[in-house]
C-alpha cells in the first residue's frame, strides 16, 4: 500500500506542477503561429508582390502595396481577432455560460447604431485626423457599455443575471432603431450600412493603431491580471467570495475592461462574429479552462485565426473580397464541430448543459 | 474546552434584511475553538445568511460581529479566506476543470503577488487531498466525477486554504449513503486531529445531533434555543423541534442487540 501511495506521487509529480510549464510551452506555440502567420499573410494577395523590392525600394509599388495596405491590415486583423476571442472567454467567465461572445451585451448593437447614425448623417469624413464613423461607432458602444452596467446596477448590488438581461434587451433595442435608420435613408447610403454592418478589415494607415491601443492594453492588461480570480468565479459567485475574491469588483472590472476593448475594435473593423465564441471553446477543448493559460492564448489565436480569415477573404475572389465574417463562421464552424464531435470534445464541454 | 484561547466568533445584536424584509434579528452567538456548532431552523430561518455572514460575504449587516477578535469587516476578503472555509450543497463548475485544478484554486487567498502556485500550494493541495482520501481523483475533470466525489474534491479545495473554520452548508445533501458516511468521518477526523471549528447548517437532525457539540435553533431570524453538548451527548428534546418546526415530533428509542439506537419520529400536525 505503501509503495503503491508513492508510486503515484511519484508518477504524477510532473503533471502536479505543469501549469506554469504549460504556460510557456503553450503560449510558445501559439506565439511562433501568430508570428508565422504574420510573416506569411502580408505577401498573399491579388497582387504579387516582390520581396526585394518591397523591401530595398521605398517608392517601388511593391512597398507602397505592401507597407500601406497588407501590412496595417494585417496587424488590425490581428489585434481584432486576438481581443474578440479573448474578450469572449472573459464574457464567457463572468457570465458563467458558454454561449456569451464579445457581442452578447450590446457592444456591437451599439457600435453599429453609432456607425449607421454616422452614414445616415453623411459623416464618413474625417475632423481633425479623427475619422468620424470609428469615432460615432465608439461612441454608441461605449454608451451601451454604460447604459448596460447602469440599468444592472438599479437594485441594490450587481447581478449577472441582470448584466445579461440588460445587454440582451439593449441590443434588441439597438438593432431596431438600426432597422429603422436602415429603412429611412437611401440606397446607397443603406448599402454601406449593410457593408458596415459585415466587418471588413480594410484600413490604409496606422492611424488606427494609437487610438486602438489605450483600450486594448487596458483590456489584455486587466484580463491577464485576473485570470485566478476568473478561474474560481467558474464555480459560482459565492463559491469564488469564499476563496478571498471581491466578485463583484471581478465583474465590475472585467466587464468595463473588455467591453470597451471590444468595443474599440469594433469600432474599426465592425461586428465580426463568432470569432469571440469560437476560439476560446476550441482552446479549452485543446488547452483546458485554467484563464492563466487560456486568455493569452485566445489572444494569439485569435489574431492568427483571423489574420488567415481576412487573408482569404481578399484573394478567393479577387479582385473583389469576401466578407471577412463570412469566412470566420464557414471556416470557423465546421472546425469547432469536428473537434466537438471527437469524443473528448464532447466530454469537456459537458459542464455546460448542467 | 479551552476557555483561555480568544472566541472564534462574537455576534452581538447582528440585524440583517434583504430591503425590508427580516432575515435575521438581534442574534447573539459566541462560537469557541473546536466547537460545531450545528444550525437548525425550517426554511427561510436565516440559516444560509448567518452562514454567510459568518463567511465574511454578507457585509451589510448591522449590529457587531467580530473574527478572532477584531471586527469582520475590517478583515480583507483573501486575509479571511485564510481562516474560513466554505462548503457549499453542490457545486458546478461552468468550465472543464481537473479536480486537482478545483483543489488549487483552494490557494487562491495565498497568492497575493504571484501569478502561478508555488511549491508550498501543491503540498498544501495534495495534503489536502489526503485528508479527504481522494488523490486518486486528482487528475479526471470535476465534471466527470459523481456526486461524492465532487463532493470530496470542493472539501480538499476548503482544506487547502488551510482554515481554522470551516463553514458547512447542507454538505451531505446530495450524497448517498456511503459518501454521506466518509465526509462525517473525515470531517470528524479534522475536527478531532486539527481542532478544526465547524459550523453546519443542516435539516438532517440526526446528523446534528450525532456530529455537533453545540446546536443553534432558528426561526424567523430569531435564535430560538442555544443548546450545548456538556458531558452528555446532545439530545433535542421533543418540544423544541415542535416549536421551531411547527411538527408534533416523539422519540423513539430502539433496542437492537444491546445497542440503543436513538430516533426522532416527525408527523405533520398543527
Amino acid at each position: 500500500m505503501r509503495f503503491e501511495a508513492s508510486k503515484h506521487e511519484e508518477g504524477s509529480r510532473d503533471l502536479w506542477g505543469t501549469a506554469r510549464r504549460r504556460f510557456f510551452v503553450i503560449l510558445a506555440i501559439a506565439t511562433s503561429a501568430l508570428l508565422i502567420v504574420l510573416f506569411i499573410a502580408p505577401w498573399v494577395g491579388p497582387t504579387r508582390i516582390r520581396v526585394s523590392e518591397a523591401l530595398t525600394d521605398w517608392e517601388s509599388l511593391d512597398a507602397t502595396i505592401f507597407f500601406r495596405t497588407r501590412l496595417p491590415r494585417t496587424l488590425l486583423a490581428c489585434i481584432t481577432g486576438g481581443v474578440l476571442a479573448m474578450a469572449g472567454v472573459v464574457f464567457q467567465a463572468i457570465l458563467r455560460n458558454p454561449l456569451a461572445s464579445p457581442f452578447t451585451l450590446g457592444v456591437s448593437g451599439g457600435a453599429s447604431l453609432g456607425a449607421v447614425s454616422a452614414v445616415a448623417l453623411g459623416w464618413e469624413f474625417s475632423i481633425a485626423g479623427v475619422s468620424l464613423l470609428p469615432a460615432a461607432s465608439f461612441a454608441g458602444a461605449a454608451a451601451v457599455i454604460f447604459l448596460v452596467y447602469g440599468l444592472s446596477r438599479f437594485q441594490r448590488g450587481l447581478s449577472t443575471l441582470a448584466l445579461l438581461l440588460a445587454g440582451v434587451v439593449l441590443n434588441y433595442v439597438c438593432a431596431a432603431l438600426i432597422l429603422l435608420i436602415y429603412y429611412f435613408t437611401d440606397f446607397t447610403k443603406s448599402f454601406l450600412m449593410m457593408r458596415w454592418m459585415m466587418g471588413s478589415l480594410e484600413v490604409y494607415d496606422y492611424a488606427v493603431f494609437p487610438s486602438l491601443a489605450p483600450f486594448v492594453v487596458l483590456g489584455v492588461v486587466l484580463s491577464l491580471i485576473e485570470g485566478p480570480h476568473l478561474n474560481a468565479l467558474s464555480a459560482g459567485e459565492q463559491w469564488a467570495a469564499s476563496k478571498g475574491v471581491e466578485v463583484q469588483r471581478l465583474i465590475t472590472r472585467q466587464y468595463f475592461a473588455v467591453s470597451l476593448a471590444a468595443g474599440s475594435v469594433i469600432a474599426f473593423s465592425g461586428p465580426i462574429g463568432f470569432v469571440g465564441l469560437i476560439v476560446p471553446h476550441t482552446l479549452r477543448i485543446v488547452i483546458g479552462a485554467d484563464h492563466r493559460i487560456l486568455l493569452p492564448a485566445s489572444f494569439l489565436v485569435g489574431g492568427a485565426f483571423l489574420v488567415i480569415c481576412d487573408t482569404m477573404a481578399r484573394t478567393i475572389v479577387a479582385p473583389t473580397e469576401l466578407p471577412v465574417g463570412v469566412l470566420t463562421s464557414a471556416l470557423g464552424g465546421p472546425f469547432f464541430l469536428w473537434l466537438l464531435l471527437r469524443s473528448h470534445g464532447v466530454r469537456s464541454l459537458r459542464g455546460f448543459t448542467d | 474546552m479551552n476557555v483561555s484561547r480568544p472566541l472564534v466568533y462574537r455576534l452581538e445584536q447582528v440585524t440583517f434584511a434583504y430591503g425590508n424584509e427580516p432575515v435575521l434579528s438581534s442574534l447573539d452567538l459566541e462560537l469557541r475553538p473546536g466547537e460545531i456548532l450545528g444550525i437548525l431552523g425550517p426554511n427561510g430561518a436565516g440559516k444560509t445568511t448567518l452562514l454567510r455572514i459568518l463567511g465574511g460575504q454578507i457585509r451589510r449587516w448591522s449590529g457587531s460581529v467580530e473574527f478572532l477578535g477584531r471586527n469582520l469587516k475590517y478583515w480583507r476578503p483573501k486575509e479571511l479566506a485564510r481562516h474560513i472555509a466554505y462548503l457549499p450543497q453542490k457545486t458546478n463548475l461552468a468550465f472543464p476543470y481537473t479536480a486537482y485544478e478545483v483543489v488549487l484554486m483552494g490557494r487562491i487567498p495565498y497568492q497575493e503577488a504571484s501569478y502561478f502556485e508555488s511549491p508550498r500550494d501543491h503540498e498544501a493541495a495534495r495534503r489536502a487531498l489526503r485528508l479527504t482520501e481522494s488523490e486518486s481523483l486528482a487528475h479526471r475533470l470535476f465534471q466527470e466525477l459523481s456526486g461524492g466525489e465532487q463532493q470530496l474534491v470542493c472539501l480538499s479545495s476548503a482544506l487547502a486554504q488551510e482554515p481554522e473554520v470551516l463553514l458547512l452548508d447542507e454538505p451531505t445533501v446530495f450524497l448517498d449513503l456511503r459518501h454521506q458516511l466518509q465526509i462525517c468521518r473525515i470531517l470528524r477526523r479534522l475536527h478531532d486531529e486539527m481542532g478544526l471549528t465547524m459550523v453546519l447548517v443542516t435539516h438532517d437532525l440526526e446528523l446534528a445531533e450525532s456530529f455537533s457539540s453545540r446546536l443553534l435553533f432558528l426561526k424567523q431570524g430569531r435564535a430560538l434555543a442555544d443548546l450545548a453538548a456538556t458531558d452528555s451527548p446532545l439530545i433535542i428534546p421533543p418540544e423544541l423541534i415542535e416549536r421551531v418546526f411547527d411538527v408534533r415530533a416523539e422519540i423513539s428509542t430502539r433496542y437492537a442487540s444491546g445497542q440503543g439506537a436513538r430516533r426522532i419520529e416527525v408527523r405533520f400536525g398543527e
